[in-house]
């Protein structure tokens, strides 16, 4: 497995990426997991069942992507290629540059290589074209892609020019044991007049609609005097937020409770009702399927591959604007 | 609801054969949805036949059409005018060819001609109030007067090959980066600060190699006039009348072509080649590319909902636990 995101940093490509090694390992296979040094954390490390981790010296140079060189490091993933006498890569991420780069080196040692995205991206912005040019390049010689979302393979068949039989839908999944209801947890009978939680629990940066989110909080809580919000996670728009809680008084009925670790993350769920998201774009919310599991209302703005996520009676979706989420929660 | 604690049970290469023509074979016609809950009969590479349904390629996208375009071209040739106004007439106060006081007169009957077209063709006086406009007049040229001595020594240590190339380059960046909408009237204001700073440093440049002070006034203040003021007074033009915004085009390339020709008779010939590839050659091959425009969008895209001004920036006025005004309408909708 070759990405450059993996812990000590939190998100779910990194999730995805220990929970899909484990699941390897238990079946059997031996699974080892390339990636780039975080700070002090370098070398080789073991996790938990005994998966190996390199953390290689590769240079980050935007948002954990590390600094793109075709053959920087193709000599250290030929070795350990052949120490740990791989049979196939598994690269994840399109925007990530260390699995990009794996790819092409690995089909020159002659290794099966199967792709993962898990993100939508654009068309039109020059980022984006220049990204897709790399994608389609490099994923013309891949035995296999993988994508999270039907929307997904749509956007990815799009941008790499696939054939579309070759790209095989495998949406994420959650470990439901983690994400367990709270049994404690009353259940208003009557939202008007008893009292509803709602949860908030995302990265707050603009794609996750937290300018969104802003808009709508107010008035809700104008609407249903007995509603108290709770916002997790940080992130650049925090600012956004305590401006707009402070402006309007609510600060004894919201509380930004600031980042929640990952371990946290089903606690922090489980003190609510509902559970709020407000993104712009996403390929599949994990974030959605763990709410649903740990018991909670799912009310969410329909972009991307979210409407294939949930059945209808576990989410109410929204148009993605302030109108709809007000109409939708 | 319980989900399965692994990554798909049925990874792989058996499930991938024979799936590419999207037949379902079988005795139950079971119907492919697009949902990633519940498993379905189907492999998971299937591609069913609404694969890229809602994909809309150039959905919005307005047709190129060749006059129109000449016409949004006279635009470009106007500046470019005004660049090589902007960059001869140093030339030819340094050559003797002109002289100052022909050039102060020019520079104020285009300042008149100017003020006159924007004030009886777009109702707007430039400064907002006759008294004003004198005012601000009399300080820019009496600031310009002033600042002449300090201008012509601020380059005088560079070379005058240096100057010339900087010079050029200026103008050049000041044509890329200039704001053509304005003067198309399509926008409604002036933006391009970088243009507007190359422009005006190119001519402080070329002021630089005055001989004599006054040649030094006349010339910033000419260049001052033809890159500040000429997008106000040329924008009223053309949103007036249009035939007049072509002749004044063509009145302008030949004041450009005239000024050309007293330096050198086969430069005026190249820049009246290069104005005729601007107005009819640059249209066509725009009008040509424009077939392979795709732009992509469908439900993947990036979603841009409104938001208004008011909520994000300006403090609320009502503070407290008590009715929020709110801007936009509330739906009907229950908690829970």
């Amino acid at each position: 497995m070759v990405s450059d995101f993996f812990y000590p940093n939190f998100g779910g490509v990194e999730n995805h990426i220990y929970q899909l090694s484990q699941c390897l390992m238990s079946m059997g296979h031996k699974v080892v997991v390339v990636t780039h040094s975080y700070g002090d954390c370098r070398g080789v490390r073991y996790l938990t069942n005994g998966l190996k981790v390199y953390y290689l010296p590769r240079l980050p140079f935007y948002q954990q992507a590390s600094f793109p060189t075709l053959l920087g490091w193709a000599r250290l993933l030929r070795v350990i290629c052949l120490r740990e006498r791989a049979s196939l890569l598994h690269g994840h991420q399109a925007f990530s540059t260390m699995a990009l780069e794996a790819a092409i080196n690995a089909r020159s040692l002659g290794l099966k290589v199967v792709f993962t995205d898990h993100s939508l991206f654009g068309f039109a912005d020059p980022a984006s074209i220049v990204l897709n040019k790399i994608l389609k390049a490099v994923l013309a010689d891949v035995h296999a892609v993988i994508c999270v979302s039907h929307t997904s393979k749509e956007n990815t068949v799009l941008r790499a020019c696939l054939r579309p039989d070759s790209v095989y839908v495998i949406p994420n999944a959650v470990d439901a044991s983690q994400f367990t209801p709270d049994p404690r947890v009353a259940w208003p009978s009557d939202p008007e007049s008893e009292e509803v939680v709602l949860v908030v629990l995302c990265r707050l940066v603009y794609r996750k609609g937290v300018d969104l989110l802003g808009l709508v909080l107010p008035p809700l809580l104008a609407r249903h005097p007995r509603l108290r919000v709770l916002v997790g996670g940080d992130g650049p728009k925090r600012k956004l937020l305590e401006k707009v809680v402070s402006d309007h008084g609510l600060g004894d009925r919201v509380a930004l409770c600031g980042a929640v670790q990952h371990e946290h993350a089903r606690d922090f769920m489980v003190r609510g009702h509902v559970f709020l998201n407000a993104s712009l774009t996403e390929a599949f919310c994990m974030a959605l399927v763990e709410a649903a599991a740990a018991g909670l209302v799912v009310v969410s703005t329909a972009v991307g591959g979210v409407p294939e996520v949930l059945p209808p009676d576990l989410i109410v979706l929204a148009e993605p604007s302030a109108e709809g989420l007000l109409v939708g929660a | 609801m319980a989900e399965a604690p692994a990554e798909s049970t049925s990874p792989g290469p058996g499930d991938g054969v024979g799936s590419g023509d999207g037949a379902e074979g079988g005795p139950s016609p079971a119907k492919w949805e697009k949902v990633l809950w519940k498993r379905q009969p189907f492999p998971d590479n299937y591609t069913d036949d609404t694969f890229l349904q809602h994909l809309v390629v150039n959905a919005e996208l307005p047709p190129r059409r060749y006059w129109p375009l000449v016409v949004a071209s006279a635009a470009v040739t106007q500046q470019a005018c005004c660049c090589v106004a902007a960059g001869l007439v140093p030339l030819h106060l340094h050559a003797g060819r002109l002289g100052a006081g022909q050039v102060l007169a020019a520079a104020g009957g285009l300042l008149a001609a100017g003020y006159a077209a924007c004030a009886v063709l777009g109702g707007q006086l430039l400064g907002g109030s006759v008294a004003r406009g004198i005012r601000q007049c009399v300080l820019l040229v009496g600031g310009v007067w002033g600042l002449s001595p300090l201008l012509r020594s601020l380059a005088g240590t560079v070379s005058t090959d240096s100057v010339v190339a900087l010079a050029v380059a200026g103008l050049l960046l000041h044509l890329g980066l200039h704001d053509y909408g304005f003067v198309n009237v399509l926008t409604d204001r002036m933006s391009g600060a970088l243009s507007l700073g190359s422009g005006v440093m190119a001519a402080v440049l070329l002021a630089g190699r005055m001989r004599r002070e006054a040649d030094v006034f006349a010339v910033v203040l000419l260049s001052l006039e033809l890159f500040l003021l000429s997008p106000f007074a040329r924008r009223h033009v053309a949103r007036a009348c249009p035939t007049a915004h072509l002749a004044l085009t063509a009145a302008m390339v030949g004041g450009a072509a005239w000024l050309l020709a007293l330096a050198s008779p086969a430069a005026a010939a190249a820049f009246l080649a290069a104005v005729a590839a601007l107005t009819f050659v640059a249209p066509a091959a725009l009008v040509r590319a424009h077939r392979f425009k795709a732009r992509i969008s469908g439900p993947w895209d990036e979603a841009a909902p409104h938001f208004p001004r008011e909520l994000l920036l300006l403090p609320r006025a009502g503070r407290g636990q008590g009715a929020v005004v709110v801007v936009e309408g509330e739906g009907a909708g229950e908690e829970g």
